[in-house]
């Protein structure tokens, strides 16, 4: 007690780390707040002191005035993270007892766009700010920085004493992050997806969008959606990024996989011809096409362009048990892809020796198998650049207090395909594309190589014929790809098929794409 | 002689000791009341710093995509219906060529 007479001690709170996008611009900063309080010694008039704070921070009065009145106290906390423009109105009453400190508050200027890659800021058990799901969870530590302290002399009127002893420890703020996401790219992914949900009747929609070489996520949007400026006022479960954190079955996505590994294995080639001529029985199930359409002899390309299911099984017998499995795992599926989000997770696959003879024909068309949309994506990505599986990345680079640059560089998981066979499989999925079912999608004069998903749900141990999951998936140029993307609509209402829905929606999104990067057809 | 030059030392050590106090004193005081002016300055510095904030702030605010989107749609810009190209060169046009 004698010291705290003679000596000032100041906490100097470190300043969260920003978040900004690849152009340098704000997605989340600190904005000036307060904390308001009390100290009822001070106060001269009860009854105006409380009429005055619950008319502007919109308390019940006599809870206020309870805890006012409350014997033997000195400081009592009024409200947190007060706005500037309330704090004015207040510091112009000059109400005796009530004070101001400094207390910052996260804000995101682009509000609810990105939410789910950024996460939010919360409060942990002690009432610190803490960062919760995507990037502000993944990095709470970096971004929160660490609190410094002023211990210095002070005379009579409280002024600091210049020869005085003096011990400070300087506060190191938070390091900011800088990603990899376009934020032109991501507000365009934003509302197509927003616009398809609605177009197509869906119940939710997801987009995601990778470089194919580094791994950096362009793009992430799901819906529904929150605004993690304003995050308690929104459902829980929209908190939870489902493009990391939920899984589906990719249905017909998944063959583009199927048939490169046929193809890199050499079990199949270019010339490789199978005869489609009806329903294949498999132990007691019967595998069929989508449309019950059969072509008779028919090429790897036209498999995917009609997308086959008995094509499929053809590859998949060709290449084995062993072999398919040590691919499907090699794609990364089974495990997660590391990406820097706090909210991931991966579906397990089962041990090689619980796979049954129907459950690897229908993994080959993508069905008895779930995956996360970031793998998926993943996984194609190494089609698009080449045959090497990339971590995924959101944060490009860390920039800590003192400027010092940390460049996170790419980070090849594997090489999964040769490049030749990455060549072979492009060419079939432009294929699919240019002669396939959404076809009339198509912007004219481009390479995409793509391939739509239609799958069903499972729900209670059966396949609910009339939900899907309709997705396409594909990256473009397809020479030289400057995005890989995935689109996915669950239970879209005007039609379940992923050529009718989401792949039109891919294609507006690349359209938008193409223009934005100036990539002429 | 001697006596002289000790008591001529002694006189001019008091003179310079009494000096050395008297701005010993002056400067003590002066540097207790530079408290109060470094208060000030800190408190100019950390309104400056404030003022940063605020308007880090308001450019994040005005540069938001979407406040741009408002903004040019209140100014009159509109989204193409069909997005064109047009190219004003043809193939193979040299970008550098040597003249004789």
């Amino acid at each position: 007690m004698a010291a705290s007479q003679y000596f000032l001690e100041l906490e100097l709170p470190a300043q969260r780390g920003r978040i900004v996008a690849r152009d340098q611009s704000h997605l989340a900063i600190n904005k000036k707040t307060y904390l308001l309080y009390a100290q009822p010694k001070e106060i001269t008039s009860l009854s105006d002191f409380v009429r005055e704070i619950s008319d502007r921070l919109h308390r019940e009065p006599e809870e206020l005035y309870e805890a006012l009145s409350a014997p033997g106290r000195v400081w009592l906390p009024i409200a947190h993270k007060v706005d500037q423009e309330v704090v004015g109105q207040l510091q112009a009453l000059k109400l005796a007892g009530l004070g101001f400190e400094k207390e910052p508050k996260r804000y995101y200027p682009e509000a609810s766009a990105a939410a789910h890659l950024l996460g939010f800021v919360g409060s942990d058990e002690n009432g610190r700010d803490k960062g919760y799901f995507g990037l502000e969870g993944y990095y709470d530590r970096e971004l929160r920085g660490k609190g410094g302290s002023l211990r210095i002399q002070k005379d009579a009127r409280g002024a600091p004493m210049l020869i005085a002893d003096v011990t400070r420890i300087e506060p190191e703020d938070g390091r900011t992050l800088v990603l990899w996401l376009d934020r032109a790219i991501q507000r365009m992914a934003e509302r197509r997806l927003l616009e398809g949900i609605e177009k197509y009747g869906a119940k939710e929609g997801s987009v995601v969008i990778m470089d194919p070489k580094s791994g950096g996520i362009l793009g992430m949007a799901a819906f529904p959606n929150y605004d993690p400026g304003s995050y308690s006022d929104f459902v829980k479960d929209f908190y939870r990024n489902p493009l990391v954190g939920d899984s589906y079955e990719p249905g017909s996505t998944f063959k583009t996989l199927v048939m490169a590994a046929g193809l890199n294995e050499g079990v199949i080639d270019g010339k490789t011809s199978f005869n489609e001529t009806g329903p294949v029985q498999v132990g007691e199930y019967t595998i069929r096409t989508w449309d019950n359409q059969y072509h008779g002899q028919i090429t790897m390309s036209q498999i995917l362009e009609h997308s086959s299911n008995v094509g499929m099984v053809f590859v998949e017998d060709k290449l084995g048990k062993e072999k398919f499995l040590k691919y499907i795992r090699d794609f990364g599926f089974g495990q997660p892809t590391g990406v820097d989000l706090e909210d991931e997770t991966s579906p397990p696959l089962r041990d090689n020796d619980e796979w049954r003879e129907i459950d690897l024909a229908t993994a080959s068309f993508g069905q008895g198998v779930a995956v996360t949309p970031l793998q998926m994506v993943r996984a194609v990505a190494a089609l698009a650049n080449g045959g090497v599986l990339m971590e995924p990345r959101a944060v490009a680079q860390i920039i800590d207090s003192r400027g010092r640059k940390l460049d996170l560089r790419p980070k090849p998981v594997r090489r999964i395909i040769s490049p030749e066979t990455a060549s072979l499989i492009t060419e079939m999925m432009v294929s699919s594309v240019d002669n396939g079912e959404a076809k009339w999608a198509k912007p004219a004069g481009y390479r995409i190589a793509g391939k739509t998903g239609t799958a069903q749900i499972p729900v209670a141990g059966h396949y609910d014929d009339k939900k899907t999951i309709a997705s396409f998936v594909g990256f473009a140029p397809a020479d030289d790809p400057q995005f890989v993307m995935l689109v996915t609509l669950r239970e879209p209402a005007s039609s379940p098929w992923g050529s009718e829905t989401a792949a039109p929606l891919f294609f507006a999104i690349a359209r938008d794409i193409f223009a934005y990067k100036n990539i002429l057809p | 002689m001697m006596y002289r030059i000790i008591k001529i030392t002694f006189f001019g050590l008091g003179i310079i000791a009494i000096l050395l106090l008297t701005a010993q004193f002056v400067l003590s005081n002066e540097l207790a009341s530079w408290g109060g002016k470094i208060k000030t300055l800190d408190q100019q510095i950390s309104e400056t710093l404030d003022h940063n904030e605020l308007l880090t702030e308001q450019i994040a605010s005005a540069s938001a995509l979407f406040t741009v989107q408002v903004k040019a749609k209140e100014q009159g810009f509109v989204e193409p219906a069909r997005k064109q190209y047009v190219t004003l060169t043809v193939d193979n046009l040299p970008v550098a060529l040597n003249i004789r």
